[in-house]
């Protein structure tokens, strides 16, 4: 009688966060700001983990190296209007280009490398990146940083508009994409690359297609990053900790979920707050304090969050 | 360019690169024979660097004592660590847990020894081997060291019993345990070798540079480069991928210094794509 | 069941981190965001005692009592978030902490009602652009950095090693966070007809120098101007020494070579040269507040502030005084004030003085020093100013070291 119990109360949930994040921005106040504030951090890795997601967590190519398509994104952005005066669409062009030439690499090099190495050569590709960015001067002005003039840039609750759509549209893509027949073969090729090809699934291809999404999806999220950040520096964006935070959110959250990442900004929340709160007196402690929450949660939710929500509900319904 | 200089540079190539074998090693053999990515290891890199540093110089403790000392306190920590937290652990879980942990040893880092760049500041005397040729003394001792300790390590595997146990452990898990082996307690002490391996790279390391916060970060990526490019597991594959690395490294930096870890890193990828057939189930210890 | 303990476990955790701390009217809270953890932690947490220290010693301001609130960036993708807590605690006034890429963080807080006295960064693209009233840079631009170092490099070269410009073999070696300094005084070389003889920026991981002293030493370099950090610097110099290739005149852009931990590697430091803002090594006498400043910080520290701490300290007693000097916490009179005031040179801590032009660029924000690692009375390196006259406490040694 129970059985479906889980299904409303997961909408009902869903339903009241995006109205919460709706009305937000109506009362206006410097306390709401700051709540918008850690929000717009939420959304930003939230939709860049479900990016991951797509081809990590759905295809299981577990990829290191992700801030390589969000730097692309955010320098394509930058670079065009602030040194050639592109048009910003002209500039997103650019960037969703060389972030498809990139994903279309690494989706060949997946079909001959797989776990370990093909994790490392992603991360390999992106230092790659991040040397060229702090070192190309003529190009990137290095690590001083691409600087933006207040006309290409987006105000703090234009932001929070854009990755709040941009976040709608990831879900929703994602949950399309996970029912259909390119979310099975994706699943398909995650728990059996052989045997998908043995029968006769082209697993090459359909690698490239998912990287392609997902790869399209964080360069765009940096390209409105860059906006919001009104400059872009080499370690702003071609960073490990950006590749890392996008799947330490959705492996916390449960790996080719729908609403995983979603769960697992808990821990960005987390992370926040602790810095918020013990960052000044003791500098090392904010630290500690992620790493032993991120310890624990593999521990007690090695799937992630998702993974145990759903056994509840099944035992519930028995 | 003269051959003096060709070889000062390679020399010096080589001696650098015999560093970078050594600290790859543990890392090649945690990765290879233990099947755990550690995504730690270059915070329990520095963490030593700066536990060394601050033995030395703030609480005057002999180095004899450190070298005794510490490897033991690290063995205990790769021992619990695989056994209380890695067990049964995918690749996910591992990554996820050893960032945790090396988020912990970060923090830990900054509070206890500060954020504050460290170094014992020794200036290396030289050594002249030809007319012109000169090295640095501790470099050579520590590719001695290096190079000792690995062969070592070597015999300990083949030879000794427990490097017997631990290979029938890594070759066949399953098997190991029908003989009655504790295959658990085997690769954790396994893992704790490892680590000793850790603590002796970072004593050795924190004589030749200074130490900062962000100095775990560029080792830990230089330690997966030569441990993937020699192939998981394979740890005299390392020191000779070190060694390559290290030269390529000193040629690098005296005609395009601007460009070495691009190229580097380009090579890295070129290289595994191309031997892609043979990295899979690599384990030679 | 379990399951369910943990999570509200985890939740009630999660909730009392967000209790938010009470507000108190009775202070003057000042804000600054800086990086106390990750990559940077360390200048970053000069920054923050060299502030606590500034509200310390000047107490109150207009009767209240001054509060430093102090956050963590960690990284710069969390300047803005940090920057927003702050001002959702009602905080409108800040000064700028050690940030690498300042420039979110001092945007978002002018755009937002805030002001911001910037005393740590050399990035002027703010002032450049314009627009930005109430933000105020104290310090010069990396641009007047570079032209200083190549001014005084051609100096030292014809003075002391008695070469024309056009006979200078000039080396500018460093890492990428540094690059635009150097990049910069490439340029400038280039367009007096100079051409570096070399000029390499190499990566930040470098663990061996011994191939670009090399190369050095056989282009035969008569001054070699390094743009590094601490730890390179550091690596440079004692491998340097340990090859015995040390160039006629080191004159290094800052950082790397004015902190005091440069001294650890004993005679490796000696003869270095560094250009710097202001350093707290320089002549008492000329900087009001210096002294006292070193003793507070070392006696709570156990050891001397670097140079950033200094920038900070200075800048936030000149704050304090222009705030009690508009006589009220109202952000446009405060700006008023600012925009007017004029602190004349030799009465702040760092001996700059305070005059601001139309586009909130610190006039006064000069002489940059240049301080020499030479023998002290132990024959242990200590770091003296030796330019310019008025703050030298020592005389530079030029050639220090004799070409081979």
């Amino acid at each position: 009688m129970h059985r479906n119990l889980a299904r409303p109360v997961g909408i009902a949930i869903i339903v009241g966060l995006i109205g919460v994040l709706l009305t937000l921005p109506l009362f206006p106040s410097p306390s709401t700001t700051y709540f918008m504030g850690l929000i717009l951090q939420v959304m930003l890795f939230v939709y860049l983990a479900q990016a991951w997601n797509l081809a990590g967590g759905l295809a299981g190519l577990f990829s290191l190296g992700h801030s390589a398509y969000f730097g692309i994104g955010a320098y394509a952005y930058a670079v065009g209007v602030a040194k050639y005066g592109l048009p910003p669409l002209a500039c997103f062009a650019i960037g969703l280009f060389l972030s498809a030439v990139l994903a279309v690499i690494t989706g060949l090099i997946s079909t001959r490398l797989s776990g370990m190495f093909f994790a490392m050569v992603t991360l390999g590709l992106n230092e790659i990146l991040l040397n060229l960015a702090s070192q190309l001067t003529w190009l990137t002005k290095g690590d001083a940083g691409t600087y933006l003039r207040k006309q290409f840039t987006i105000s703090f609750t234009t932001a929070y508009w854009v990755f709040f759509g941009l976040c709608i549209a990831a879900f929703v893509l994602m949950a399309l994409i996970r029912h259909s027949k390119l979310g099975t073969l994706c699943v398909a090729i995650k728990e059996n690359e052989a045997f998908s090809r043995a029968i006769g699934v082209n697993t090459g291809l359909w690698k490239i297609v998912i990287l392609l999404i997902s790869a399209a999806m964080v360069s765009i999220g940096g390209g409105f990053f860059a906006m919001y950040q009104g400059i872009v520096a080499p370690t702003m964006v071609f960073s490990f900790s950006i590749s890392i935070k996008m799947l330490i959110v959705t492996m916390i959250g449960g790996m080719g979920t729908v609403f995983g990442p979603l769960a697992g900004a808990v821990l960005i929340v987390f992370d926040e707050l602790v810095r918020a709160w013990l960052g000044s007196s003791f500098g090392g402690v904010s630290l500690v304090a992620y790493g032993t929450i991120l310890v624990i949660c593999v521990l007690f939710l090695p799937k992630g969050i998702m993974e145990r929500l759903r056994p509840a509900s099944r035992e519930a319904s028995s | 360019m003269t051959p003096q200089i060709i070889i000062t540079l390679l020399l010096n190539g080589l001696f650098t690169g015999a560093i970078y074998g050594l600290f790859a090693s543990g890392l090649t053999f945690q990765l290879g024979s233990l099947s755990i990515a550690n995504f730690g290891y270059g915070s329990w890199l520095i963490l030593a660097m700066y536990t060394t540093f601050f033995a030395l110089k703030i609480w005057n403790v002999p180095l004899a004592f450190v070298v005794l000392v510490l490897p033991v306190i690290y063995f205990a920590a790769g021992y619990v660590i695989r056994n209380r937290l890695l067990v049964g652990g995918s690749l996910n879980v591992q990554i996820l847990s050893t960032i945790g942990i090396a988020m912990i040893v970060d923090g830990l880092i900054i509070l206890f020894y500060s954020p504050a760049p460290r170094t014992l500041g020794i200036i290396e005397p030289l050594i002249e081997i030809a007319p012109g040729i000169r090295i640095g003394a501790i470099r050579l001792t520590v590719f001695i060291l290096a190079a000792v300790l690995l062969v070592l390590f070597q015999l300990f595997l083949q030879r000794s019993h427990l490097g017997k146990v631990i290979r029938a452990v890594v070759l066949e898990k399953e098997t190991a345990m029908l003989m009655g082996i504790n295959s658990e307690r085997i690769i954790g002490i396994a893992f704790g070798i490892s680590f000793v391996l850790i603590a002796i790279s970072g004593i050795m390391l924190i004589h030749l540079f200074p130490v900062t916060t962000s100095a775990g970060s560029s080792y830990q990526l230089m330690s997966f480069l030569i441990a993937t490019i020699a192939g998981l597991g394979n740890m005299r594959g390392a020191f000779y991928a070190g060694l390559a690395i290290g030269v390529l490294n000193a040629f690098l930096l005296y005609f395009a210094a601007s460009f070495v870890t691009v190229v580097i890193f380009s090579l890295f990828v070129v290289v595994l794509i191309l031997r892609s057939g043979r990295t899979a189930g690599m384990r030679h210890i | 069941m379990k399951n369910w303990i943990r999570s509200v476990a985890l939740a009630t955790a999660v909730a009392s981190l967000a209790a938010p701390a009470l507000a108190d009217d009775d202070t003057f809270k000042v804000g600054m965001v800086t990086y106390l953890t990750g990559d940077w932690g360390y200048p970053g947490t000069s920054t923050k005692r060299s502030f606590e220290i500034a509200a310390e010693m000047k107490g109150t301001v207009l009767g209240k009592k001054i509060e430093p609130v102090i956050v963590d960036a960690q990284n710069p993708n969390n300047q803005v978030a940090e920057a927003q807590r702050l001002m959702a605690q009602g905080i409108k006034f800040y000064i700028q902490g050690y940030n690498l890429v300042p420039v979110p963080l001092a945007r978002y807080v002018v755009d937002n009602g805030g002001l911001m006295a910037d005393g740590t960064s050399w990035f002027p693209d703010l002032t450049e652009e314009g627009g930005y009233q109430n933000y105020f840079m104290f310090m010069p631009s990396w641009k007047d950095f570079s032209k200083t170092l190549v001014d005084y490099s051609l100096k030292f070269g014809k003075d002391n090693l008695g070469k024309d410009p056009k006979d200078l073999k000039i080396a500018l070696i460093g890492n990428p966070i540094m690059s635009y300094v150097g990049d910069e005084a490439a340029r400038i070389l280039e367009e007096k007809g100079i051409p570096a003889a070399i000029h390499e920026t190499y990566g930040n991981d470098i663990a061996d120098f011994t191939p670009l002293i090399t190369k050095m030493k056989e282009a035969n370099i008569d001054i070699v101007i390094p743009y590094q950090l601490g730890s390179d610097a550091e690596l440079y110099r004692r491998q340097a020494a340990g090859l015995q290739e040390t160039p006629p005149i080191l004159l290094a852009a800052g950082v790397g070579y004015d902190q005091p931990e440069f001294a650890n590697m004993g005679d490796a430091a000696l003869g270095s040269m560094s250009l710097s803002y202001t350093v707290p090594e320089m002549k008492e006498a000329s900087a009001p507040g210096l002294k006292e400043f070193k003793e507070r910080y070392k006696a709570k520290y156990g050891e001397l502030p670097v140079t950033h701490g200094l920038q900070t300290f200075a800048t936030a007693m000149a704050f304090f005084e222009m705030v009690e000097k508009a006589g009220s916490f109202d952000i446009d009179k405060v700006r008023q004030t600012m925009e007017t005031i004029e602190i004349p040179r030799g009465q702040l801590p760092n001996y700059w003085g305070v005059k601001f032009d139309e586009k909130h660029n610190n006039t006064l924000a000069n002489p940059l020093i240049i301080g020499q690692w030479i023998p002290g009375p132990d024959g242990k390196p200590v770091y003296k100013v030796v330019y310019p006259a008025e703050l030298a406490v020592a005389d530079p040694i030029i050639p220090y070291f004799k070409k081979h």
